[in-house]
């Protein structure tokens, strides 16, 4: 089944696997996102937020000060958001497979 | 260059969160916009295009803003979702004071069915530990559903909490010095036997230990009232203090 929200759980996941590579500010979560996609992904009008924040909240990403004066922000990977990391691609993968699928044919699939 | 300082100041004339959660998005926001313009800058981007860029990239829009009030929306909102505001105010407003009469009205029953106190010296004194046990359970309860309280609200609760510490010591005090009057009035007409003196020191003693516990009741709802409004105060200092940063590094 296709899932409802699937631009929602794209861009979570996009910021997942920014982490993946190691602690990040929000800021560099926003730029590595829209390089590493080639521009297909960006996040604009802090857009990112909401998302840093929701992905906190559910204890995917951790998110601490980095000095005493608590001015810089920086978010890690939790082990459970790895785990929910890989159990969504491994999803998405089946779901981009299935639609190539489709749209490519049956014609193309019998041939 | 006063973009970060209206930015700041724009983000939190439209964020609808909770103090504290308010206070760590505009600093983190800061944080980030400050080190993306750093960054873009030593980059060899020109100044006024690193800064379009972090607003561009940063800077929270209307979407932004709604999901992030959804996001650290306190219990209030979601119970006001659920049930209405209406509600919500009732249970903030009047909760706390049945909550408290209920309290009081078993012990308060209990000395005067006992007939050792007189109802117009327990009455006063029962009506103000309800006032003393609701006022900070109404902040507390108004604070678990905001997740904050405002400075004035707990400054006022902590004055009203103090001023019913003292009415029920002068309170007591009076009572007991009423009572012992009416007593030794009596007493002139005719001598008192010894049971009678002991019955009315025990009677005396009682309205002081009531009015002193009804005090002292007070007292710890007044500690836990100036202990938020530490907190409270903190907070907006905090939240004036990153504003203020933001507009001094803006002038510099």
């Amino acid at each position: 089944m296709v899932q409802p929200n699937l631009s929602k759980n794209v861009n979570e996941l996009l910021v997942l696997a920014t982490l993946r590579a190691g602690p990040a500010h929000g800021y560099e979560i926003a730029l590595a996102v829209e390089r590493d996609s080639h521009g297909a992904f960006a996040f604009q009008h802090g857009t990112l937020y909401p998302i840093l924040h929701r992905l906190e909240k559910e204890g995917l990403i951790a998110g601490g000060w980095e000095d005493e004066g608590r001015r810089r922000k920086t978010y890690q990977l939790t082990a459970r958001g790895r785990k929910h990391l890989d159990g969504e691609t491994h999803q998405l993968k089946q779901l981009l497979a299935d639609l190539i699928r489709v749209l490519e044919g049956p014609a193309h699939a019998m041939g | 260059m006063p973009w970060v300082e209206t930015l700041l100041r724009d983000a939190n004339a439209r964020l609808d969160v909770p103090l504290r959660a308010r206070s760590d998005v505009l600093r983190e926001l800061r944080g980030d916009v400050e080190a993306l313009v750093a960054r873009l800058v030593a980059e060899g981007v020109p100044p006024a295009q690193a800064e379009a860029r972090a607003l561009d990239l940063l800077h929270p829009g209307p979407e932004a803003m709604a999901a992030l009030a959804e996001i650290h929306r306190p219990l209030s909102g979601r119970l006001a979702l659920l049930l209405g505001q209406r509600a919500v105010d009732l249970l903030e407003g009047v909760g706390p004071l049945v909550m408290a009469g209920l309290a009081f009205s078993a012990p308060v029953s209990v000395l005067l069915g006992s007939g050792r106190l007189p109802f117009w010296a327990v009455a006063p004194l029962a009506v103000l530990g309800a006032g003393l046990v609701a006022n900070p359970v109404s902040e507390g309860l108004r604070w678990w559903l905001h997740r904050g309280a405002r400075a004035p609200g707990l400054r006022l609760g902590v004055r009203v909490q103090v001023g019913g510490v003292l009415l029920a010591l002068v309170w007591g005090g009076l009572a007991t010095a009423w009572s012992g009057y009416r007593a030794a009035e009596g007493w002139a007409v005719e001598a008192p036997t010894p049971w009678e003196v002991v019955g009315h020191v025990a009677q005396a003693l009682l309205l002081v230990g009531l009015a002193l516990a009804v005090a002292v009741m007070g007292v710890f709802g007044a500690v836990a009232l100036a202990q938020g409004l530490r907190v409270a105060r903190g907070l907006e200092v905090e939240l004036d203090e990153l504003l203020r940063e933001a507009d001094s590094n803006d002038r510099r």
